[in-house]
């Protein structure tokens, strides 16, 4: 069994590894738009002439904001020309930074939020499947600080690396983790 | 007076706001079906501004260069089960020999208790709008309701030289509509929503802009307001773009978040200040309109984890971004200023296709957003539409909670809120998320 101890650390340390990684982001997905083409006005034209009937209004169903109940007598108006110039819109510029992100303040800040916390982790804790968070806690590689405890920022990072490799027995435990956010 | 035949941002928010106290007891805070009393309401929209126990702050425009207005017939619409409510009024004044008609538009339905209307509201059914193609069906069945009252006026507007339509919130989207009828008389027709959704389906935004001409429209937002998200692709924005002139995308007052104070019509008022549109449109510019900021966004302010006080929306907020940066350059969507919500929707309305054409980059953030939201995926182009839709769901929820809290705040109202308040309470709310 998970004490709620541990799984405090689990729940914040997995929270906070999802966060910083899309943080990290930003650099990453700078390098691979070297490569991408800005959709010019010919492609926008094609775009903007689609149809209601060309879309899948049932592959929706189900999903919040989505009626069936669309009209099927519904005219389309007349595609207009699209807008003359959009290229100044569309370039690519470089990442400017500012302000200072320190994980060690990051981490030290989350750990003072425990009381903050008690509520939403005793709730996932209450629906938690033991055996299976054990699996997936034994998965992970051994080289790794225990994140079912206090990580200091330098072991988050070793973490972060860890997942940017795409690791699948972290992708795992995370998804087990998010998972209770939504249930 | 208004310069150039245009209302000033500040009489547009304030006149906004007042088409709320239309409603029976908005005055008091204690919204419920039926009409305010003529006196109260005209106290409020060109009098003393102070009728009523709610504490509302002075909206009238008595202290403004349109004192000399003249309150005009006052609208109900049928806002929910067959019940006639104060939905707005026609405010009339000239300049310059010109007659100028105002029509104002209120959101949300606070007389109607009870979160199911208000999910109703928010549903994305279709219903045709004339020549105009589809517009929302919520907004267009308000729209007919107000037409028995709005006829009382059919000859002053048949007169006027300038007809302004005006609105917040799903008032902002009665208002487009209102104003896009009107347009199609010829009538020099200008229009101002804040905090607006989304109201026509694919193209139907282009008619529109067409009909009242797109300098006639003042579309003002906040950047992180979650009702200017929804209704979600297929509809799209009046001036969508983030180039285009009239979209005032302004900062949010909360900062990074999406939240639901965003939506409140006090911050619009806070944010347009004492501004001219021109003004307004050079403080759209602090916007993050370009990948630039990005970084700067993430990183600005961060030593604190926003998961903490934000559960999803936090996340959700940053997928957002990422997905806007990645995409802007290459997505007709987003560059009709649209969402990573948005993208997914299309996708799976026009097939997985759309996916592999925006190349291998993007599962990066696919795989991202899967994790967020508890979702076990696997590599590449192995994303189903399944997958995608299951991740869809939980962006959507997470939206439609926002969404539905910034109705139910105006419907609260309970107490006039600074900045400051504003901001904390959204937190409350978002941390429920």
């Amino acid at each position: 069994m998970i004490t709620r101890q541990a799984f405090h650390y689990l729940y914040v340390n997995a929270n906070c590894l999802t966060e910083l990684a899309l943080r990290a982001l930003p650099a990453d997905l700078d390098s691979l738009l070297d490569d991408l083409e800005p959709i010019d006005n010919a492609e926008l034209a094609l775009e903007l002439e689609t149809n209601l009937k060309d879309l899948n209004f049932d592959a929706m169903e189900g999903l919040d904001f989505y009626d069936s109940e669309v009209d099927s007598t519904i005219a389309d108006p007349v595609a207009p020309p699209p807008k003359e110039d959009l290229s100044s819109n569309n370039k690519i510029q470089t990442s400017e930074q500012e302000g200072e992100f320190d994980i060690e303040t990051y981490m030290t800040n989350v750990y003072s939020l425990e009381e903050q916390l008690i509520a939403r982790i005793d709730s996932a804790y209450a629906r938690i499947d033991h055996d299976e968070i054990k699996m997936l806690l034994t998965l992970l590689p051994p080289e790794l600080p225990a994140i079912d405890g206090k990580l200091s920022g330098e072991a988050m990072n070793l973490w972060l690396q860890q997942y940017a490799n795409d690791v699948e027995a972290i992708t795992n435990l995370l998804i087990a983790i998010r998972q209770l956010d939504f249930t | 007076m208004p310069i150039a035949d245009t209302l000033t941002p500040k009489e547009a928010a304030h006149i906004a706001t007042n088409s709320y106290f239309t409603l029976k007891d908005w005055i008091n805070k204690e919204p419920s079906a039926g009409v305010e009393s003529r006196a109260n309401i005209q106290n409020r929209v060109i009098g003393s501004g102070n009728a009523g126990t709610g504490g509302h702050a002075n909206t009238s425009l008595q202290s403004t260069a349109m004192a000399s207005s003249k309150l005009g017939n006052v609208h109900s619409a049928t806002t929910g089960f067959g019940t006639s409510s104060g939905f707005g009024y026609t405010l009339t004044y000239q300049d310059g020999g010109k007659k100028h008609v105002i029509i104002a538009s209120r959101g949300t339905r606070p007389e109607m208790k009870g979160v199911p209307d208000i999910i109703t509201d928010l549903r994305a059914a279709a219903a045709p709008f004339g020549s105009f193609g589809a517009v929302h069906k919520g907004f267009k069945r308000t729209f007919d309701s107000i037409q028995t009252s709005l006829k009382k006026d059919s000859r002053l507007i048949a007169d006027a030289d300038v007809v302004h339509c005006v609105g917040h919130s799903l008032g902002g989207g009665v208002a487009t509509l209102l104003a896009a009828d009107i347009a199609t008389s010829r009538k020099n027709v200008k229009l101002y929503t804040f905090g607006s959704p989304r109201v026509g389906c694919l193209n139907t935004y282009s008619a529109i802009e067409q009909a009242i001409g797109a300098d006639n429209i003042y579309r003002v937002s906040h950047d992180l307001d979650p009702i200017t998200l929804i209704a979600p692709y297929p509809y799209i924005h009046l001036q969508p773009r983030p180039s285009d002139p009239n979209n005032m995308t302004m900062l949010s007052p909360t900062g990074k978040l999406l939240s639901t104070a965003n939506h409140d019509m006090r911050e619009y008022i806070n944010s347009v200040g004492l501004l001219g549109w021109d003004q307004v449109r050079r403080a759209s510019n602090a916007v993050d309109h370009d990948n630039a900021l990005i970084s700067r966004w993430l990183l600005h302010d961060t030593n604190d984890a926003g998961w903490v006080a934000y559960a999803s929306a936090k996340t959700l907020s940053i997928l957002f971004k990422l997905f806007n940066h990645v995409l802007k350059g290459i997505s007709s969507v987003l560059i009709l200023g649209l969402t990573a919500v948005d993208l997914l929707a299309e996708i799976l309305m026009k097939g997985l296709n759309r996916l592999k054409l925006l190349g291998q980059k993007i599962y990066i953030l696919l795989k991202h957003a899967a994790v967020w939201a508890g979702i076990k995926a696997v590599e590449g182009s192995d994303f189903t539409a399944g997958i995608i839709k299951r991740i869809l769901s939980k962006m959507l929820s997470a939206l439609r909670d926002l969404a539905v809290n910034s109705l139910a705040f105006i419907s609260r109202n309970i107490t006039p809120l600074t900045i400051g308040l504003g901001t904390a309470w959204a937190l409350s709310a978002a941390s429920t998320l």
